[in-house]
């Protein structure tokens, strides 16, 4: 059925921005809640009951009810919380993240505006049943009522001095400041929707000095009395005509204030409450443009005014490059002297080389977004994970302030989720069996992420059993991955590196949680997509660490740029092991196929020209260069004919209409507009040797 | 004859009309970006591309493939200072196409364009939308896109 709600297309985008934005707060918060246990951070439960309490408002107002049932019903379980009325236990956690799970089939009904045919109310009975079965074992009595006694009392406006007079000094000539009274039906099951509704109307229509309830207090609003003090340019009139319209209301005062005597400070708790109201109205704003830049609308990004008037000026000192070279065009057409149009024409030269890079920085800064973004998921998936493979395990992260290019952090995750995967399935032991061996029940895993230069390096580190370079051997030769002869000549690090071949992690290994399909080798090559590299660092009882090595960017890259048979290569710095002159005498032939002898391995050779169908060269000199490109152990020499050294370059996507092009990545286009190719490395090595085949 | 394209103003072409060999091609206005001077432009060989391509070329920054619509036709290989670069775009991707010479650009009614009949000159018959009768002239009105897109 399809879903219709009182609202404009635009609105519905906000709510929805909010809501995610909202629902991650709450899953991280219950997250850390878990983590913490027996020690509760009131800060924490405060963020996190504010979390629900907008969301059941927002939810309410768009006309979503069961949405704003079920956010009704975990708002009042934290509530309990933060005033300790309910413990903490693991059946509540797994409650809550059931309800997060409920209110993202929520927003996403929303966002397709259709229903899903999901029924929380089951879920909200059980949130009742569960606060009812809490109330009764636990701490019982004390929960209190003291609204009930104010319930009969008649609308009184009155309010302290102290705010009156903030509320006038807010108040410019053009505008007054109003004391407004609302009386709510309070019959109305949510009178505290209401409520948010007026504070929220009352925000438009001014400044709003002071409302009682405040909005953290909404949840105990239950005598439907509003007070609020609002300084604005309307007149009472229309302030009045706006608060008719919200339903509910039994009674509107509104009358403008007189202003009171400078009275001396006072700091009492009212007044505290003020202040922090309005740091969190000065908050909200910039992270609204943020959560509408982050999600549902993900090709846009959000910059910082600064940087984009950095670039401005970066462009504006373009521009005047521009009218110098017109000039100093104007001055060699004239015939001026050649010596004062080489000055100037180096000057301008010099200040378009600084120009542009400056703007080169900038935009790259500009396409890198936090860690966070990619980060924020995963305690849950970790947590999950972890309860299905009946293991006990405390997730670590930092470095969440890391910067990465954007489109490394949309590859990133999967790979992430997979060795996050592996560490609880194949690294953590069964609690029964750490204890047995003398270590903590409960296994650590870490995710951290750092830059070290120009590489970002994310780590995922386990203290769980270690890879055992014996085991790996022996499965890789039962499934007929190596030989018998290379099985006998590996060290522990190469043996262990042995997973990431194709065909190693197949169904034996796969468990309930791990393993769809994807195994290590694929993980390795959306690493090495990127320009990246992972290594696996490991010892047999104490865990492993994967460590994965990125480009901070994937636009621009520094490489090596060659030529041959008159085309000009260019190949990663990353993948480049060395380079050699090498002479013809040294070339061997092994099986018909060229090779040569580097520090006592067997290197092979190949033409550049014969991976591309190139004519062949015609070796003229004595000498020619062997570029070694080599991962892992894999390694092959490239035969080129003139190195012209490193560059750093802007990788430009070749166009799909050239047809397969294997072998390249991507172009590039060099200082004098010449068109050099990227070869893409993974293509290179095929033609290397690896761990399989001798 | 002028009276009467000028009437029918709102149902002609206007067509560019290049030639390949000794034969004249046609493509609609709309469909084009640029023409540029194939001698303003450095073509890179691609390796391993197909025969047909003739290479890349920097076109303000751009890395643009370039058909070598002559050989693409199976005629033989032939650059001269009249040759030209047609810069056309294919869906999200930007286009090159070498032909001899870009001649001229017509209008031409629409009822003065016929289906295609069948292949001409060893072209695929469909590259080919239609034939435009220009006076005594037939001008082959191909699909530069298709041209493109299709990979044979």
């Amino acid at each position: 059925m399809a879903l219709d709600f009182d609202a404009t297309q635009e609105e519905i985008q906000i709510f929805l921005a909010e809501a995610k934005e909202q629902i991650e707060t709450l899953e991280e918060g219950i997250m850390s809640l878990e983590q913490e246990q027996g020690d509760i951070d009131a800060e924490l439960l405060q963020s996190i009951f504010r979390a629900a309490h907008t969301l059941k408002g927002s939810s309410a107002a768009l006309g979503h009810v069961d949405m704003a049932k079920l956010t009704h019903e975990m708002e009042n379980i934290l509530d309990h919380l933060r005033k300790n009325t309910i413990d903490i236990t693991p059946e509540l956690i797994g409650l809550l993240l059931g309800g997060i799970d409920a209110l993202r089939i929520y927003a996403n009904e929303i966002y397709q505006g259709k229903e899903s045919g999901y029924d929380s109310s089951e879920l909200v009975e059980s949130f009742k049943d569960f606060v009812a079965a809490s109330l009764e074992t636990a701490k019982a009595p004390a929960k209190e009522t003291p609204a009930e006694t104010e319930k009969e009392t008649p609308l009184e406006l009155v309010f302290p001095d102290d705010l009156k007079a903030k509320a006038f000094q807010l108040a410019a000539p053009d505008k007054k400041v109003f004391e407004i009274g609302v009386q709510l039906e309070t019959e109305n099951t949510l009178p505290s929707v209401r409520a948010y509704q007026l504070i929220m109307l009352l925000e438009d229509l001014g400044k709003l000095v002071f409302t009682q309830p405040g909005l953290e207090e909404l949840e105990q609003f239950q005598d439907g009395k509003l007070k609020a003090l609002l300084v604005t340019t309307s007149d009472a009139k229309t302030v009045k005509a706006g608060i008719a319209k919200i339903p509910d209301c039994k009674q509107i005062v509104v009358r403008e204030a007189k202003e009171v005597p400078k009275a001396e400070k006072k700091t009492s708790n009212v007044s505290a409450e003020v202040t922090e109201a309005e740091e969190d109205e000065q908050d909200e704003q910039p992270k609204d443009a943020k959560k509408q830049g982050q999600i549902l609308i993900a090709p846009t990004i959000r910059v910082d005014v600064s940087v984009l008037d950095d670039l401005m000026n970066l462009v504006g000192e373009l521009v005047i490059d521009r009218t110098r070279l017109t000039a100093t065009l104007q001055k060699l057409q004239e015939g001026n002297d050649l010596e004062a149009v080489i000055e100037s024409l180096a000057q301008t030269g010099g200040h378009i080389g600084r120009v542009t890079e400056n703007l080169q920085d900038l935009i790259m800064k500009a396409r890198l977004l936090p860690m966070r973004t990619l980060f924020r998921k995963f305690p849950r998936v970790t947590r999950d994970l972890a309860t299905k493979a009946k293991k006990k395990i405390r997730f670590e992260m930092s470095g969440e302030d890391t910067e990465i290019d954007r489109s490394v952090i949309e590859q990133i995750s999967d790979p992430i989720i997979h060795l996050l995967r592996n560490a609880i399935d194949h690294g953590i032991e069964m609690p029964e069996e750490r204890e047995r061996l003398g270590k903590d029940p409960t296994g650590t895993i870490s995710l951290i992420a750092e830059q070290e230069e120009s590489y970002i390096v994310i780590r995922i580190k386990d203290d769980g059993k270690g890879i055992d370079p014996e085991k790996i051997v022996a499965t890789a030769q039962r499934k007929g991955l190596i030989t018998r002869e290379r099985a006998q000549n590996l060290t522990p690090k190469e043996a262990v590196e042995l997973i990431f071949l194709p065909g190693f992690s197949t169904a034996e290994q796969v468990t309930q949680v791990s393993g769809r399909g994807v195994g290590m080798d694929i993980v390795r090559k959306n690493i090495e997509n990127l320009s990246g590299n992972i290594q696996i660092i490991t010892e047999v009882g104490k865990g492993t660490e994967f460590r994965i090595e990125l480009p901070l960017t994937l636009a621009i890259m520094r490489t090596l740029l060659f030529e041959s048979s008159n085309t000009l290569f260019s190949i990663a710095l990353s993948a480049v092991a060395e380079t050699n002159r090498v002479s013809h005498s040294e070339i061997k032939y092994v099986n018909k196929q060229k090779a040569m002898m580097l520090r006592g391995r067997i290197l092979p050779l190949i033409h550049i020209e014969e991976i591309f169908d190139l004519p062949a060269p015609e070796m003229r000199g004595e000498h020619f260069y062997v570029i070694v490109v080599r991962r892992q152990r894999t390694q092959v020499g490239i035969i080129v004919e003139k190195l012209l050294g490193e560059e750093e370059v802007v990788v430009k996507t070749l166009s799909k209409l050239l047809g397969d092009v294997r072998g390249l990545s991507g172009a590039t286009i060099l200082g004098h507009g010449e068109i050099a190719f990227i070869l893409d490395v993974p293509v290179l090595l095929e033609y290397g040797t690896d761990g399989r085949v001798e | 004859m002028e009276e009467f394209l000028e009437r029918r103003d709102s149902e002609s072409k206007q067509i560019v009309v290049f030639s390949l060999e000794n034969e004249e091609f046609g493509v609609p206005i709309e469909c084009i970006k640029e023409i540029r001077k194939l001698s303003d432009l450095t073509i890179t060989k691609v390796p391993r591309s197909k025969k047909y391509i003739a290479g890349v070329v920097n076109l303000r920054g751009r890395i643009l493939p370039v058909i070598d619509l002559r050989v693409r036709f199976g005629m033989k290989e032939s650059i001269t200072d009249a040759s030209r670069i047609i810069v056309f775009e294919v869906e999200e991707d930007v286009c090159g196409a070498i032909v001899d010479a870009v001649t001229e650009v017509v209008k031409v009614p629409v009822d003065d364009i016929e289906p295609p009949a069948g292949a001409v000159s060893g072209i695929q018959r469909d590259y080919i939308e239609g034939i435009a009768k220009i006076g005594e002239r037939l001008v082959v009105l191909v699909s530069l896109e298709l041209i493109a897109k299709t990979q044979d």
